[in-house]
């Protein structure tokens, strides 16, 4: 039977109030793991394929490794020192920034990225069973998009099942996929090597700009965007973990590395095999018995970023006032529907147009980091009003202006224009100084600046914020 | 202030972690230093090696 601290433990789990050093149990190597089995997932290979386009394979590992461990840096930055000093998930950290009604705008666009991802994710896992069903002969080419949309479909329900009793299914779930990760992966990227060594060297990339520096710093942008991405989901996970120290490590290197080093398998096996779906090229170079093999590997790694996504989605939209009430089962399927709908209807056009949604992630999350980096660590001094984060209304610490907070609107607002100028997030036209210093570093320090601004010369002088 | 009230667990939670002592440490000085080495020297110097 459990325990009255355990039921009450479980609760602050599944709500996504703030756990208490006796509920946050993780250490540095379950961290570690969950992070990891979070990060690893087969959007890794798209994200590989897309620098394969403009980069050759040392320059391209070498862009997306620096981009990412610089994304994630600044994911580390904006979240693990709030969602550990307090036991808070990402979108409570947010309040003290965007106030206690502008902090919807953090819950809509967890909401929008993680429903993107997990649908990224499980369109892939559709795809990859497709391809190898046909390439076994056991379906016809004609039948591949029915398996996609069926298999989104029990994808979703598996994952329901899994989080049913809240972050223990992710701890439980990421333990037992955790080696076969790790270690599939390993033999992939040494399948490639060994076997296309010659044709990766001499791959030209399909895309080349013809400027090796702005290609260059398109595979920088493409890894800081894909790990700013990690925002809405690392503070569900780095909060059960007693301090900021214990975090870490694990974040750098659990949540940042794995996506460079998994997605080097992308790029290496777009750049000789035209084909970044392991399903697909391990059936050339093996046969059958390697392509089943990689779609174990895809499920087992697809399967834990989707349950973590959800969870984190799930512990965000438990703080929406009009979801207070609604039950684990209820939130978790409005993280799952709208991800079976994009499944089963939209698989195509969603997963035609994955860098219009990478750069959608830049253009939000790069200003929204930086706003909580100023903000927590230079102008509250590491410290927020834990009450304030609860309570509503009139007189609240974090009311500001109708319970909107403009110098976050502003900041948000002035790093969404510097990213567009920079960067078209649609056509990929670029405009000075893009190609020296990325569009989301720029749009970070602008994000930041302006919301320093701000709040030092309106905010601050109104007495509002509780600073 | 508008008193509103908050649910008697939160509440409890609340008040527990209002106490410093309650509350998660932040960074260390070797937090830094790692974040500094992951997030900017090595970037920077696999950048180099990368343009080589």
């Amino acid at each position: 039977m459990a325990t009255s601290n355990e039921t009450t433990g479980v609760q602050a789990d599944q709500t996504g109030w703030p756990l208490l050093k006796s509920d946050r149990k993780w250490g540095r190597y379950q961290l570690f793991v969950v992070l990891l089995v979070a990060a690893a997932a087969t959007w890794c290979y798209i994200i590989g394929e897309y620098v394969g386009y403009y980069l050759n394979l040392k320059m391209g590992f070498a862009a997306m490794t620096a981009g990412s461990m610089i994304g994630m840096l600044l994911v580390t930055l904006a979240v693990v020192p709030t969602a550990t000093r307090y036991g808070i998930d990402s979108i409570a950290s947010a309040k003290p920034q965007f106030g206690n009604r502008g902090w919807l705008i953090t819950v809509f666009l967890q909401y929008v990225s993680i429903i993107g991802w997990n649908s990224l994710l499980l369109i892939f896992f559709g795809k990859s069973v497709s391809q190898l069903l046909t390439t076994l002969g056991w379906i016809g080419e004609g039948n591949g998009g029915i398996v996609v949309r069926v298999i989104s479909a029990v994808a979703c329900v598996a994952v329901f099942v899994a989080l049913s009793k809240g972050a223990t299914g992710l701890e439980k779930v990421s333990k037992v996929l955790f080696v076969f990760i790790v270690g599939v992966g390993a033999w992939m990227i040494y399948m490639l090597l060994a076997n296309e060594s010659g044709a990766i060297a001499a791959a030209k990339p399909a895309y080349s700009s013809g400027d090796p520096l702005w290609d260059y710093t398109t595979g920088i942008e493409l890894g800081i965007v894909s790990l700013l991405s990690w925002w809405p989901y690392i503070g569900a996970m780095v909060r059960e973990s007693p301090n900021a120290h214990t975090a870490t490590l694990p974040s750098m290197l659990g949540m940042g590395l794995p996506v460079p080093l998994l997605s080097v398998i992308g790029l290496a096996a777009i750049l000789a095999l035209q084909a970044s779906d392991p399903s697909a090229w391990l059936v050339q170079l093996g046969g059958p018995l390697y392509g089943c093999i990689a779609l174990l590997f895809i499920i087992a790694a697809n399967f834990g970023t989707a349950v973590a996504g959800v969870y984190a989605t799930a512990v965000g939209l438990k703080q929406v006032p009009a979801l207070e009430r609604a039950s684990w089962s209820t939130v978790l399927l409005l993280g799952l529907i709208p991800v079976a709908v994009v499944g089963v209807f939209l698989p195509d056009l969603f997963f035609d147009n994955f860098g219009v949604f990478l750069a959608f992630i830049g253009v939000f999350f790069a200003p929204l980091c930086a706003i909580q980096i100023v903000d927590f660590l230079i102008l509250r001094k590491q410290r927020i009003n834990i009450r304030g984060v609860y309570l509503e209304g009139t007189g609240s610490p974090y009311q500001y202006w109708a319970g909107f907070n403009p110098a976050a609107i502003i900041g948000m607002a002035a790093g969404f224009f510097t990213y567009l100028y920079l960067l078209d997030p649609i056509s990929y036209v670029s405009h000075s100084p893009y190609q020296y210093l990325t569009a989301s570093l720029p749009t970070a320090l602008v994000g930041g600046l302006i919301y320093w601004l701000a709040t030092v010369l309106i905010v601050r002088p109104a007495k509002l914020g509780d600073y | 202030m508008a008193v509103q009230q908050l649910p008697a667990e939160l509440e409890r939670r609340i008040s527990a972690l209002e106490k410093e002592s309650n509350q998660g440490e932040g960074f260390t000085g070797s937090d830094w230093i790692w974040l500094a080495i992951l997030g900017i020297v090595g970037p920077g110097l696999i950048l180099i090696w990368g343009w080589m």
